[in-house]
């Protein structure tokens, strides 16, 4: 009978240490909460003048999330994001020793099932030898990440560098979200180096033939065509490339009548919810993200944009052909309608990229 | 026989130097981007962290298999 009670016991006191990380942050959030309910987004967004800001917003939430769910991921997120809290990044050294003891207690909790406590017995000299080894994991893999990290950082300080002749891309490389971006590439490029240094030392230390053998044996582990890192750059951009005949098709041919019934906000939120989806969907067109398998997604989503293209048109030329546009589609007024969307989209990404240097203080 | 257990034993000595010789113009890369960044070379600069990112991914990748490689030949 004393296995929920200890459960609830440990949860509880996870829970408690969630709390103790966080609590500042949690009791910006419960001031933050009654002024958005009583004012509106807007007022808040005008609050928010700087990243640290944003990023103290997005921590508490973060925190309150993994205070009600439990999920060391979602601390692990919240741990990393405080470091943006502080005017510069900075590290957040009284969060880490609460971090790894809910991880200890996260793992004490899920292997935990009550009433089989048993002894073993250890020799002392197999007890000593075992200490080098993980320390030397750790070691390894921790060394590897800060020499990572470092180069980037000595990256990031000679952007200051840049000549000043060029004052446009002396504003971009300076400004505070470049760095902010660069560093979290940084940080999760850090994380993959360290992984893969920890497993090679310890397969190297202490080799399992048999587990070595199924692991040379998994075809899709083994077999990895080369992957460049920072893909997701490359999806923005094909993104941005996509979005305007995809928007055009869809909201402006296809569905007029929708876009005027929806006001101003839900068609920002609209058009910004098909960006993200674009940005997914543009995977499909990467051929090296995964070789087996990934022409049937390229051919599905080349047969839906065809379609797409072929509707779009064949409703642009019904009103003056009538039944007949099915098979005269009229590919040249779609095709201006999408190019007058290019310019558009053009003008409103030169737009948004001044006025967020202006509103992070990057530009005059 | 015995000829090929030497080219066993090469074989097994070849993906460490390979994946060494990766990590090696990796780490070249990488320290030439931050020269470039000095000299205001944006573009180079950014293009040369990013092919010296992406050998040093591949180096692990082969340091990985050698290892998985080395755990396998450890039994016979």
């Amino acid at each position: 009978m004393p296995r929920p009670l200890v459960k609830v016991a440990l949860m509880l006191l996870g829970k408690t240490l969630i709390l103790l990380t966080f609590y500042s942050e949690l009791a910006s959030l419960a001031n933050t909460v009654p002024i958005i309910i009583s004012k509106g987004l807007s007022t808040l967004l005008s609050i928010a003048h700087q990243p640290n800001f944003l990023a103290l917003i997005a921590t508490s939430v973060l925190a309150f999330v993994a205070f009600v769910t439990g999920n060391a991921f979602i601390y692990a997120t919240a741990v990393i994001l405080s470091a943006f809290t502080c005017p510069k990044p900075c590290l957040p050294l009284a969060k880490l020793p609460f971090f790894i003891a809910y991880l200890a207690l996260d793992s004490i909790t899920t292997s935990y099932r009550g009433l089989e406590q048993r002894s073993i017995r250890v020799r002392f000299w197999a007890l000593a030898k075992s200490v080098p080894i993980p320390l030397l994991v750790i070691i390894l893999c921790t060394t590897s990440a800060t020499i990572v990290t470092l180069a980037v950082a000595v990256l990031i300080s000679s952007f200051a560098k840049v000549p000043q002749s060029n004052p446009r891309l002396y504003a971009v490389m300076t400004s505070p979200i470049t760095k902010i971006v660069v560093s979290l590439a940084a940080l999760l490029y850090a994380y993959s180096v360290a992984k893969d240094v920890s497993e090679i030392t310890a397969v190297a230390i202490a080799p399992a033939p048999s587990a070595a053998l199924a692991e040379l044996l998994r075809e899709e582990d083994i077999d990895v065509v080369f992957v460049p890192v920072f893909r997701w750059l490359l999806y923005i951009a094909l993104a941005a490339v996509l979005y305007s005949p995809v928007y055009t098709m869809v909201f402006n041919i296809l569905l007029p009548d929708l876009l005027n019934y929806l006001g101003e906000l839900m068609r920002m939120g609209v058009s910004l919810l098909t960006y993200i989806l674009l940005i997914f969907l543009s995977r499909s067109f990467d051929i090296l993200s995964g070789f087996y398998g990934s022409e049937k997604r390229l051919t599905a989503t080349s047969l839906v944009l065809l379609a797409l293209a072929y509707v779009s048109a064949t409703k642009l030329a019904f009103p003056y052909t009538g039944w007949r546009a099915f098979l005269a589609p009229d590919f040249q007024g779609l095709g201006e309608a999408i190019q007058k969307s290019y310019v558009d989209f053009g003008n409103t990404i030169l737009t948004l990229i001044n006025a967020l240097s202006r509103f992070v203080g990057a530009a005059p | 026989m015995s000829a090929l257990a030497r080219f066993r034993r090469v074989l097994l000595y070849l993906l460490p130097a390979f994946s060494i010789a990766v990590l090696a113009f990796s780490i070249y890369l990488l320290l030439a981007s931050i020269g470039y960044m000095e000299r205001g070379l944006v573009g180079t600069s950014l293009l040369s962290v990013l092919i010296g990112f992406a050998l040093l991914s591949a180096a692990l990748y082969i340091m990985r298999l050698a290892v998985y490689v080395y755990a396998t030949e450890k039994s016979s």
